[in-house]
């Protein structure tokens, strides 16, 4: 298990505003991080931050910017670095055993949090016990989901219901650990993420958590509280897809105890998003493949979507995009 | 400003270093949540030993309550749920064998698998995807379909058994009513990779064909209760369990009623719950010695009334392993039992650490062995000092390390 540094947990729950270690991992992209830890800056809330970035090999020329960038702050970020590119996975276990506050938040270099963010997680997370609560709990928040070229369109969680069941499913409860404030005590039991999974290593993780007793809850509040900034280009629908099956394997049971209908139903859901990457990479080959095995997990539903022209290119489902 | 300097590549050091534990264990059983019985608490707490001895622990239960474990699960630990949570697409099999014109086999035969199949189907789902390396099962309700789902995969099963075998396999009227249920508890042993008793007697129950798999793991005493000091002892008479048949409080009631007298001094309290409560209530009235003999209730720290009452009487028809009469021999008190009362009789040992009845003569025999620890203050000292020793290996070190060797050995480690 993660981590030596120690806790100052029992006490927290009385500090009002207790240090929170910001958790972000970077590769190749120091403009979108300058947007992201301008993000921090603007929080409204009273406490410390305690940022941390780790970044995964990027190019030298990158590199040299990057630590330009953070000289540049006024506000000091601890800089870790793997030298050669590891993935984001294990980048994200970097991460998680640098962790030392009482709070960790995550977030992904190019999304940004509105300034109220961290102070409603942080006013939830208190009245949930704090990081000591016997009860293992994540604060996730409704978002805006930024198309490049399109209008934001709020993303609300829904937490009221099957946890589980709505992870797999991904509609009404994504698995974004950018939405999420928590103990940082309750990151480490989850464990290590799988570095197997170079895409949606959130969704394991999530359901990870939720096997361990955690709980998804929200602020007291219906606003979006941060924005992801969302493309589909350059994502490789085959890794996706591949990704999608291994978790699929890897908690089998979750999909299964549900029944074979709701397990049909994901697995038809796996190959239209698997398409909708292969589309947007102009992929015509691998998005014919992707639509011709959604179609033999649910014929007529497919027929149906196909009829209501719901498979244009950029039409398909939206669900976990890792 | 001032960024913390940038540290040099290589400092996340190898890239396997956040590889998960090695060996994955899951504990399979079918009903934990809100419940604090014995063998829950066994459960929790072996997995909570060999999460912190370096395994991956997953905990899988099948049940259709919601809740949460009674006992503290460590935080590490999975817990899935693998009943289905979706209605049979299938009714018809029910409706057609539910027939009571087909011979009881056929009709037997058939609840047994519309019941159990799809429990089954998802366990097995489990094992040949989540791959863990050993599973554990307790009580007769998991190791059968914890058997059956994993025949077949790399998944080494070990059942455990937390009572005498002739009951768990043989009473009609234990955990199942249907004889297929019976059956098919023995069947399956043959997949186990090793079956798990609690003494050495018990293993030697099953078949010649199964003998080589048996292994021996008793329970164990409480930390919470050794870390009491044996004090001035009062002089009370005290039972802990279950207010249930089979521990057989009615025949202590009647065994005081026949001495209580002669011993103004002396007192009986029970403590625990149960079904038999109001009966037992009733027949202390009846025999009017309600001054004398109490019902304590239950209480969280038994290991200080242990630490101060006299004797402890433990009547009970048959135990998987007499917790009470070994906690309270670990905080030197003598025990007084029948002779032939299994889980007990393995460790006391009569005119050693307590004194043994002869069920035959029932409360009078009973009576007569208490009487004879209450009217000698020597004698119970002397058989109270030998406790310790006699339920020394009880341990929860020598439980974990036995359980860790196991493990091993399945995995050809060892």
């Amino acid at each position: 298990m993660p981590g030596s540094s120690s806790l100052n947990a029992a006490l927290a729950n009385d500090d009002p505003s207790p240090t929170i270690d910001v958790l972000i991992p970077h590769y190749n992209s120091v403009d979108a991080l300058d947007l992201s830890l301008a993000s921090i800056d603007a929080q409204d809330y009273a406490g410390r931050f305690r940022v941390v970035v780790v970044d995964d090999g990027s190019t030298p020329e990158m590199i040299a910017r990057l630590r330009d960038l953070i000289d540049r702050r006024e506000r000091p970020v601890v800089l870790l670095e793997n030298g050669v590119n590891r993935g984001r996975p294990y980048t994200r276990n970097v991460l998680l055993d640098a962790t030392e506050s009482p709070y960790t938040a995550w977030l992904d270099a190019g999304d940004a949090w509105y300034p109220s963010k961290t102070a409603a997680q942080i006013a939830e997370a208190r009245a949930l016990g704090g990081p000591d609560s016997d009860t293992p709990f994540w604060v996730t928040c409704n978002f805006d989901w930024q198309w490049t070229g399109r209008e934001a369109t709020r993303r609300f969680q829904t937490v009221d219901q099957d946890q589980v069941m709505a992870l797999l499913r991904g509609k009404d409860l994504r698995a974004y650990l950018w939405t999420l404030l928590g103990p940082t005590r309750t990151f480490r039991d989850v464990g290590w993420f799988d570095e197997k999974l170079p895409r949606l290593q959130d969704l394991d993780f999530f359901l990870r958590f939720l096997l361990k007793r955690g709980r998804l809850h929200l602020p007291d509040t219906a606003e979006s509280l941060c924005v992801y900034h969302k493309s589909d280009i350059g994502r490789d629908a085959e890794q996706i897809r591949a990704c999608h099956a291994y978790i699929f394997d890897k908690h089998r049971v979750l999909y299964t105890r549900y029944g074979p209908k709701f397990t049909r139903v994901q697995l038809y859901n796996m190959e239209i998003h698997a398409a909708r990457f292969a589309a947007s990479n102009g992929d015509g080959g691998r998005r014919a493949t992707h639509l011709w095995r959604a179609f033999r997990h649910r014929p007529k539903q497919f027929v149906r979507r196909w009829r209501s022209g719901g498979l244009k290119a950029g039409k398909e489902t939206h669900q976990h995009d890792g | 400003m001032t960024a913390a300097a940038a540290i040099p590549s290589g400092i996340s050091g190898k890239p396997d270093r956040f590889r998960p534990p090695a060996t994955r264990v899951t504990l399979v059983i079918a009903n934990l949540l809100n419940r604090g019985g014995g063998a829950e608490r066994i459960f929790v707490e072996l997995a909570n030993m060999l999460v912190a001895r370096g395994y991956a622990v997953s905990c899988v239960h099948f049940e259709e309550a919601e809740g949460a474990p009674f006992y503290p699960l460590d935080r590490r630990i999975e817990l899935i749920n693998v009943h289905p949570r979706f209605p049979s697409e299938r009714r018809w099999p029910y409706n057609m064998f539910n027939s009571k014109r087909l011979p009881d086999r056929v009709r037997n035969w058939a609840e047994w698998h519309l019941k159990k199949d799809p429990v089954i189907g998802l366990l097995r789902d489990y094992f040949q995807h989540s791959k863990p390396d050993v599973a554990i099962s307790f009580l007769p309700p998991a190791n059968t379909p914890t058997l059956l789902a994993a025949a077949g995969t790399d998944v080494k099963v070990i059942p455990t058994n937390h009572n005498v075998p002739e009951r768990d396999y043989c009473d009609p009227k234990r955990w199942s009513t249907n004889p297929y249920d019976r059956v098919m508890r023995m069947k399956a042993l043959r997949h186990a990779a090793a079956i798990h008793v609690l003494f050495a007697d018990f293993g030697a129950w099953f078949p010649q064909s199964l003998q080589d798999k048996i292994v021996v793991v008793a329970n164990y005493i409480s930390k919470d209760v050794l870390r009491h000091r044996p004090g001035e002892r009062e002089n009370t008479i005290l039972g802990v369990g279950r207010l249930a048949p089979v521990k057989n409080y009615l025949m202590l009631a009647d065994a005081w009623a026949l001495i209580a007298a002669q011993h103004p001094d002396w007192r009986v309290v029970i403590y625990g719950d149960g079904p038999q409560q109001a009966k037992l209530e009733e027949r202390i009235a009846e025999l009017g010695i309600g001054d004398s003999f109490a019902l304590g209730g239950t209480r969280s720290d038994m290991g200080e009334v242990y630490a101060r009452a006299g004797i402890l009487c433990h009547p009970a028809e048959f135990e998987g392993f007499g917790l009470a009469p070994a906690e309270a021999l670990a905080l030197k008190m003598p025990v007084v039992a029948f002779a032939d009362c299994p889980g007990v009789n393995q460790f006391v040992v009569d005119g050693v650490n307590g004194l043994l009845a002869d069920r035959s003569g029932g409360a009078e025999a009973l009576a007569a062995a208490l009487e004879r620890l209450i009217d000698d203050r020597d004698l119970r000292r002397r058989l109270g000092d030998n406790g310790p020793a006699s339920v020394a290996t009880f341990t929860e070190e020598h439980f974990a390390d036995a359980w860790v060797e196991l493990i091993e050995r399945c995995l050809g480690k060892r």
